[in-house]
């Protein structure tokens, strides 16, 4: 069975373009716009990795990233996380929180190809 | 020199003292007029009581002896008259005091005849003492009559009365009793009753104690500025003594009126130069005690130095200077809950420990200063004016009535930055003692000291979150630009992948062709804030319908107004929506705000837009306006709506990739064209309305 990526990104062209990509390459995509949605969507996707964006509405891409791996229910706590985002040099506001990130990529400068690999590379094929 | 003499002396040199400084400080009102009587009348008695008691011969023993007379004759019936005045109960008492001013003259009359003053004879130490003619009686019975009676009406007040006049009038009650109980010993020798008249002296006090409720309790409703006070006291001691010593030394050389007339005709040519003397020996010896206003100031200045860029050690530094130097009970600030810096300073001021009163922008403080910058506003000084009978405006009324309920006496406003941020109140001295001059002008300078170290102050404040401000632009700038072009790459990356679908084709060329649009726009909004900065923005004006602009949005938000559900309406007054302007920049400005309301309405909400003419003092304008039943703004986000990347929290949790620059674009543009831009709200989660408006030619 096809692996599923839970892509967490308001922005529409970037989830159109991402989720045809790695569906190409096999997997299974599911889409969630902010990261109260996302949160909501999680238990019924359960998903075997998350690209997560930061700057969501609602909720953004921290706060939920910290009701998952620090929250009452740490169900899903172990999925790896893949932070996805325009902002530089955050990277270190995930350790100081102690949230666990496999990757941290800014979208601008990453091309789509990069990120299936990064994801072959954690998830296997 | 006797007793008799001296307290004659002290008696006509104050009496004279408080006639002259009645007359020069305050209108001559009925009331003001009777007591200027009442002086005139105990001077007369004292003086010629004083030269009573210098003469050595009969004759002239019983000239003066009537002369003292012809003064004390009148001074039961002007204090009478003072007194109805006083009470306001003049018109009722009118008749009586005519009564008895014209038996009083009649008495005069009579004071020199031997009906009244029968002769002099030793009695009592006295070498010329008066013995009463049959005159003399009823005289005495009448005079008694209006003091007896001046006294019941007092008295009768005195029990209806509250506050401020019951004082007044306790004053008076008691000079009655001192003064006129004092003064009637005269009239025991008259009868051969034993008890020598040494009671005189008592006038000069209850003059005193007269003279101190003026200047303490405003009576008669003249503040006393002291120096004033000073100065004619001096004056007059000066005057006085010239005048008793010169007649007393002339009368061995020069007869009778002579040696009255040549010192009083020295005087009167003396008396400016003289006057300007004392003025200056005043200046210089009497008031340089108090404290020297440059040496605090100079020591205030250097504590709040160093108390650093600590706001509330500040407030606390300048408080208790004011407290220390001027010895006044209470002192307070009043705050505007709507000025900015608001809380920083409330802050400030609960933790220096001082007294808060909150006041609102429309209150009669604030509407004063409004209408007279650059005044305080001194209790005193209004009463002073009511005293003199002028009326004070409306604005003045109530802001004096505004100081007045909170019991404090001073009101100065403090200004930052040219604007009224609080108020600083002042309350009454320990001592009860007016403020002079010099007081207001250390408080106006303390004042000014502490606001202008406190705005610099903030102004570094200022520079800190004006550098934070940069840093953040460039952070938002970076991500904003770069949200666009992430969307580009990866839908270019897509459209070269091998087998895409044409409708998937058109579409990530969709995505492309918006982003191009959208970062194109991104990249106008910095520049414009760029050309903000510089203060040169270029107007381009052409004709604009305003109303066409209404479906251009519906076209290009549409998707959006259909994924949020939104009902959106337009009432566009058409004869009123030709405007010339640079259509392109005004089009942008409501673009932005349409945008801003779809972004902050919430699924299924609805916006108005509207556009209107209004005529406002003969200026025609159009007006539009984008209303909203969405997020709303709190008071604290509406103050700073305008500012450069300002976004409000909720702002930032419904749509994060906003710049925070439109808004602040907007204004400066709506600005350029000589109108406002506004944005209210009920409050969050209320809705909110944006509007603005142009001139029409």
């Amino acid at each position: 069975m096809a692996k599923t990526i839970f892509l967490i990104e308001d922005e529409r062209s970037l989830v159109d373009a991402l989720s045809k990509f790695l569906r190409d390459k096999g997997y299974a995509v599911e889409s969630a716009s902010n990261g109260k949605e996302a949160l909501e969507k999680l238990p019924m996707i359960k998903p075997d990795f998350i690209l997560l964006d930061i700057v969501l509405p609602e909720m953004s891409g921290i706060d939920f990233l910290g009701l998952v791996q620090k929250g009452e229910n740490k169900e899903f706590a172990n999925i790896p996380v893949m932070i996805l985002t325009n902002l530089q040099g955050d990277e270190q506001q995930f350790k100081k929180l102690g949230l666990k990130v496999v990757g941290y990529l800014v979208k601008a400068n990453t091309p789509l190809g990069f990120i299936a690999d990064k994801i072959v590379e954690i998830l296997g094929k | 020199m006797s007793y008799y003499l001296i307290s004659a002396a002290v008696n006509a040199i104050i009496a004279i003292g408080l006639a002259v400084f009645i007359v020069i400080e305050s209108p001559l009102k009925q009331m003001h007029r009777a007591f200027i009587y009442f002086a005139l009348a105990v001077f007369a008695w004292s003086a010629a009581y004083g030269v009573w008691q210098l003469t050595d011969n009969q004759d002239s023993a019983l000239f003066w002896s009537r002369a003292l007379m012809a003064g004390a004759i009148y001074t039961a019936i002007a204090y009478f008259h003072f007194v109805a005045a006083f009470l306001g109960i003049y018109k009722q008492q009118k008749y009586l005091i005519w009564l008895g001013y014209v038996v009083m003259t009649v008495f005069e009359l009579l004071n020199f005849t031997p009906y009244f003053v029968s002769h002099v004879e030793p009695y009592l130490g006295f070498k010329f003492w008066p013995m009463p003619g049959i005159a003399f009686h009823p005289y005495l019975i009448i005079w008694f009559g209006y003091l007896v009676y001046a006294t019941i009406l007092l008295i009768r007040h005195y029990l209806k009365s509250g506050g401020h006049l019951r004082g007044q009038i306790q004053y008076l009650l008691l000079g009655i009793f001192i003064a006129f109980l004092g003064g009637a010993t005269n009239y025991f020798p008259w009868y051969k009753i034993p008890i020598p008249p040494y009671g005189n002296i008592l006038v000069a006090v209850y003059l005193a104690i007269f003279a101190y409720a003026i200047t303490v309790y405003h009576l008669m409703n003249i503040t006393v500025v002291l120096r004033l006070g000073a100065i004619f006291s001096t004056l007059l001691t000066v005057i006085a003594g010239f005048y008793f010593a010169a007649t007393s030394l002339l009368s061995g050389f020069l007869g009778e009126p002579y040696n009255i007339l040549l010192p009083a005709f020295i005087i009167v040519l003396s008396y400016a130069p003289l006057k300007r003397f004392v003025e200056n020996l005043t200046d210089r010896f009497l008031f340089q005690k108090h404290y020297k206003l440059s040496e605090v100031l100079d020591f205030f200045a250097q504590t709040i130095h160093q108390a650093g860029p600590d706001l509330s050690l500040i407030v606390k530094t300048f408080n208790e200077t004011i407290i220390k130097v001027l010895k006044v009970k209470k002192t307070a600030f009043a705050l505007i809950p709507s000025a900015k810096d608001f809380m920083i300073l409330q802050q400030a001021v609960r933790t220096a420990g001082i007294e808060i009163i909150y006041i609102n922008n429309d209150s009669s403080l604030i509407k004063y200063f409004d209408s007279h910058p650059g005044a305080i506003i001194d209790c005193e000084d209004f009463q002073k004016r009511i005293g003199r009978g002028s009326y004070l405006l409306p604005v003045e009324k109530a802001a004096l009535c505004g100081l007045e309920k909170f019991d404090f006496n001073i009101a100065i406003p403090v200004e930052f930055k040219g604007r009224i941020k609080m108020l600083y109140l002042v309350g009454p001295k320990k001592s009860k003692d007016v403020f002079y001059r010099d007081d207001l002008q250390f408080l106006e300078h303390t004042v000014h000291e502490a606001a202008a170290f406190i705005d610099n102050i903030s102004l570094y404040e200022d520079l800190k979150s004006a550098s934070e401000a940069k840093s953040h632009f460039i952070g938002v700038v970076s991500h904003q630009l770069r949200t666009p072009i992430s969307g580009m790459r990866w839908s270019i990356e897509t459209l070269k992948q091998p087998g895409l679908s044409q409708k998937d084709r058109q579409s990530f060329l969709d995505h492309i062709y918006d982003k191009t649009v959208f970062l194109s726009e991104q990249i106008d909004n910095i520049l414009t804030a760029l050309e903000i900065y510089d203060k040169k923005m270029f107007l381009q004006k052409t004709d604009l319908r305003v109303g066409d602009i209404y479906n251009e949005l519906i076209v290009r938000f549409m998707p959006i107004i259909k994924e949020k559900a939104l009902t959106v309406e337009s009432e566009i007054e058409k004869t009123a929506n030709l405007v010339k302007c640079d259509s392109e920049k005004i089009k942008k400005v409501i673009r932005t705000l349409f945008e801003n309301a779809i972004s902050y309405s919430r699924t299924g909400g609805k916006i108005v837009l509207r556009v209107f003419q209004e005529t406002t003092n003969d200026q025609k304008r159009l007006v539009v306006s984008v209303e909203d039943d969405g997020i709303g703004l709190s008071k604290a986000d509406e103050q700073h709506l305008f500012e450069e990347f300002f976004r409000s929290e909720e702002g930032k949790l419904l749509s994060p990739n906003g710049l925070g620059l439109s808004l602040f674009i907007s204004r400066a543009i709506i600005e350029a064209h000589g109108g406002t831009l506004r944005l209210t709200s009920r409050g969050k989660n209320r809705g909110a309305t944006a509007y603005f408006d142009l001139p029409l030619n």
